[in-house]
């Protein structure tokens, strides 16, 4: 009896974590979708359920304390709950960076781009995939999927670079561009944060499979 | 246990009592009858030796009392011995007063003999008998006894051996026929059983007789295999039924473009076809890879490496449907059907449009799971769109004439107009009517084509595509002249198309050319067989205008629009007859230096 109740917390934390991870996700692709469509309405949603992610990370972690005091688990349970304390906080920061750059877009969103976005929505791209892989990858306990997203985290950094190196020549050419490229640059920066908290998802994931974490 | 062993311990068994119980019978039937005759015949003895010595002692011979003389002790000695080579018989005589007076073996003297039973019986009685076992058990003694005339008893004696010695005698012998036994109970057995068990094993039910003919059946079997044999006969058809059924159902659901999802009451996945997982990000594939990774859930389709199994089979292990979508809208409506709620939701997932159906699945009022159908409907509301910008440019194509009409027809009916100018007024309402009539042909042959393309079937002819265009050209050569334009034709060939059609094709690229060329311009018509291309050295087409340039009521430049009198119709029309006869438009053109369009038909 007390192990089905147990059973069933654990499918309950398991199914409160995936829908956490949705909303994250369709944080993040709404934020950059806000940003490369100026559309503020999207943005200012995105900043307004970002208290909903915070309340999803305190729910779970109660979860998670609750089964540890009162269940005791051990191996694979006891690593797959560490995990996913873990994991909360690597997702309640993608939401916050989620919020972050839709509030830049609020106000950037009024003004007219110094360029045509093409590598931000490109790295955007490369991190929500990262994202919902690295998700996949817990999700199904695909260890080698995990081992993907990780590897992943070198083409955001690539872009990261470029995007730098791009900002930099546009205000070369022309020192007003400057006010602009520094919040670009900020959101690529938040991109890159979006990366390597993807990437220690994929490595949680890994972790509650196999036990042993990288890093 | 195996039938086989239990036919041979049995017989094996049965050998052995067999064996068994007919020795003891034997051998106890043996010692009876024998015991019985050696008793009747030491009987028979003893009185026929008794009558011949009585007849002695008549005739007054009294030796037979004690041996006294050399005589009588001879003839003891030899009436005695006579008893003993006539079947190994001991005499012993003894006086009434118990003395021993001749004995086969002992000595004479000694002892009182009457205490024995068959003496003492003999003297009182006249004859007495008893038996009397060795201290070995092993042999027994019978002893008979008759009381003479003298009144000396005769006794005879014979030793015999017991049953029980027979018996001991006989069991080495009963061991070694119980082994003879055994070893050919075993060897018979083997070949026995298999005799009962081969018709059983020659049974073949994958077969539909069941058995050959040469095979001998044992009539005890006949009503088990026809019942058998029924029965198959119902499960083949029962389930080839079941298996068609299933066909057709996995043929429908596998093959149909909607998604479908079959959830149970816990939001596990029962089932999913192919276009489900296309519209879910082909999630269920990579789930099934990871299944069979770890190898414990035989689940998705396997159509992608040619399997027909067109489904995903939850299996042992059923994975939930947040494994596989994790979107908060579609996991609510999934919740909202597993209350017994059926919802709706369209949204964009991967890049199209879909409404998603959340069904219950009721047994009566019990909730079993639901059902999730997705419905592309991307391309209805693509086509939803355009319907309404064709609407909305209708209207307003329409409207710009009229207003025309409308305020100058207004101006000259309230007086405002000063009678001079009133035939310039008229000049422009006429003008705009004719454009609006030109407009209205232009938008009746586009919705002719359009049902054309369903399916109205033209009348095709083989047209002689180097006359016609010379047809055309004759009949726009006054507009050329006046905008001071060359029209070259060159070229020709045949074609299998719809006459007017194609004339209002050409009619329509060359009307362009002239229409949007320079003073002195060109424009040179080419035509070949299943190709027309009409070059120009007009003012060409930027590069951006190009995508849409065949859109019904796309202008390139809005302003010229009114002064060169289109109604943005023309190249969509065109594009519809190439299409119509089975062929494409294709547009190339550098700004100022002019546009080429080329019509592949058929």
């Amino acid at each position: 009896m007390s192990r089905t109740k147990y059973d069933r917390q654990l499918q309950n934390l398991n199914d409160t974590l995936i829908e956490m991870a949705g909303v994250v996700e369709s944080a993040i692709n709404d934020a950059t979708r806000a940003l490369v469509e100026k559309d503020i309405a999207l943005a200012q949603k995105v900043i307004d359920h970002d208290d909903d992610i915070d309340s999803f990370e305190k729910e779970i972690e109660k979860h998670c304390i609750d089964i540890i005091l009162r269940q005791q688990p051990v191996a694979g349970d006891l690593r797959l709950i560490s995990a996913i304390l873990k994991m909360i906080t690597d997702l309640e920061r993608i939401g916050d960076h989620a919020t972050d750059i839709s509030e830049m877009t609020t106000f950037l969103a009024k003004t007219e781009y110094i360029k045509k976005l093409v590598h931000i929505p490109e790295m955007a791209q490369v991190a929500c995939t990262m994202l919902k892989e690295g998700i996949d990858a817990f999700i199904r306990r695909d260890v080698e999927l995990a081992k993907k997203v990780i590897a992943d985290d070198d083409k955001v950094d690539e872009i990261f670079i470029h995007i730098k190196e791009e900002l930099i020549e546009l205000i070369k050419q022309d020192v007003s561009n400057a006010n602009q490229a520094m919040d670009f640059m900020m959101i690529a920066k938040y991109y890159e944060r979006i990366g390597d908290h993807a990437t220690n998802v994929a490595e949680w994931a890994e972790y509650a499979v196999t036990g042993t974490h990288e890093a | 246990m195996k039938m086989k062993t239990k036919i041979m311990h049995s017989m094996v068994l049965l050998a052995v009592v067999c064996v068994v119980l007919s020795s003891l019978i034997l051998m106890f039937l043996i010692s009876f009858i024998s015991g019985n005759r050696e008793e009747t015949e030491l009987e028979n003895r003893t009185l026929a030796y008794a009558n011949a010595l009585n007849r002695f002692q008549g005739h007054g011979q009294d030796f037979i009392s004690m041996p006294q003389t050399e005589s009588e002790g001879d003839f003891w000695r030899e009436f005695s011995q006579a008893g003993i080579t006539s079947g190994n018989i001991r005499l012993t005589l003894i006086a009434p007063s118990g003395e021993l007076l001749f004995d086969t073996y002992a000595e004479v003297g000694g002892g009182d003999y009457r205490s024995r039973a068959e003496v003492s019986q003999a003297i009182n009685t006249g004859y007495g008998r008893s038996r009397r076992y060795s201290d070995t058990l092993s042999q027994y003694t019978l002893y008979h006894a008759v009381r003479l005339h003298s009144g000396d008893i005769l006794r005879l004696s014979k030793t015999m051996d017991s049953m029980f010695f027979t018996f001991a005698n006989i069991v080495p012998v009963m061991i070694f026929a119980i082994g003879v036994s055994l070893v050919v109970c075993l060897i018979l057995s083997g070949s026995l059983t298999s005799r009962f068990t081969k018709p059983l094993n020659k049974i073949n039910f994958m077969s539909g007789t069941f058995y050959d003919e040469n095979t001998e059946i044992f009539e005890e079997f006949i009503p088990f295999i026809r019942k058998i044999k029924k029965q198959e006969e119902q499960i083949i058809s029962q389930y080839s039924q079941l298996q068609e059924r299933m066909d057709t159902i996995n043929a429908i659901i596998s093959n149909m473009h909607e998604g479908i999802i079959l959830l149970d009451n816990e939001q596990n996945v029962l089932r999913a076809n192919k276009s489900a997982a296309r519209f879910c990000g082909n999630n269920f594939l990579s789930a099934s890879k990871l299944s069979r990774l770890r190898g414990d859930i035989p689940t998705m389709e396997q159509s992608e490496e040619g399997g027909n199994a067109p489904f995903l089979d939850g299996g042992h292990e059923r994975l939930k449907i947040n494994t596989f979508v994790r979107d908060i809208n579609f996991l609510e409506g999934v919740k909202t059907a597993l209350s017994g709620i059926p919802c709706n939701l369209s949204d964009e997932y991967g890049g199209r449009d879909l409404e998603i159906t959340f069904s219950p699945v009721k047994t009566g009022k019990k909730i079993d799971g639901a059902i999730v159908l997705f419905i592309d409907v991307t391309e209805k509301k693509s086509a939803e769109k355009t319907r309404r910008e064709f609407s909305a440019n209708v209207t307003h194509e329409l409207k710009t004439p009229l207003t025309v009409i409308m305020g100058m027809s207004e101006m000259i009916s309230e007086g405002m107009v000063k009678p001079d100018d009133v035939k310039i007024f008229a000049e422009k309402i006429c003008k705009e009517a004719a454009r609006l009539l030109r407009l209205i042909e232009d938008i009746l042959k586009l919705s002719r084509l359009d049902e054309g393309l369903r399916g109205e079937q033209l009348e095709f002819a083989v047209i002689e595509l180097g006359a016609l265009a010379g047809e055309v050209l004759q009949r726009l050569a006054p507009v050329a002249a006046q905008k001071q334009v060359t029209l070259v034709l060159k070229g020709d060939g045949k074609i299998n198309a719809s006459r007017n059609l194609i004339e209002e094709l050409l009619y329509n690229l060359i009307d362009n050319a002239i229409k949007y060329n320079k003073p002195n311009g060109e424009v040179v018509v080419e035509v070949s067989a299943g190709e027309i291309t009409v070059a120009d050295t007009g003012i060409g087409i930027g590069e951006q205008h190009l995508e849409r340039i065949f859109e019904r009521f796309y202008r390139v430049d809005k302003s010229r629009a009114k002064k060169t009198g289109g109604t943005g119709l023309g190249l969509s029309i065109v594009k519809h007859i190439a299409e119509y006869h089975g062929g494409s438009v294709g547009i190339s053109s550098r700004l100022g230096e002019g546009s080429r369009v080329r019509v592949r038909l058929g």
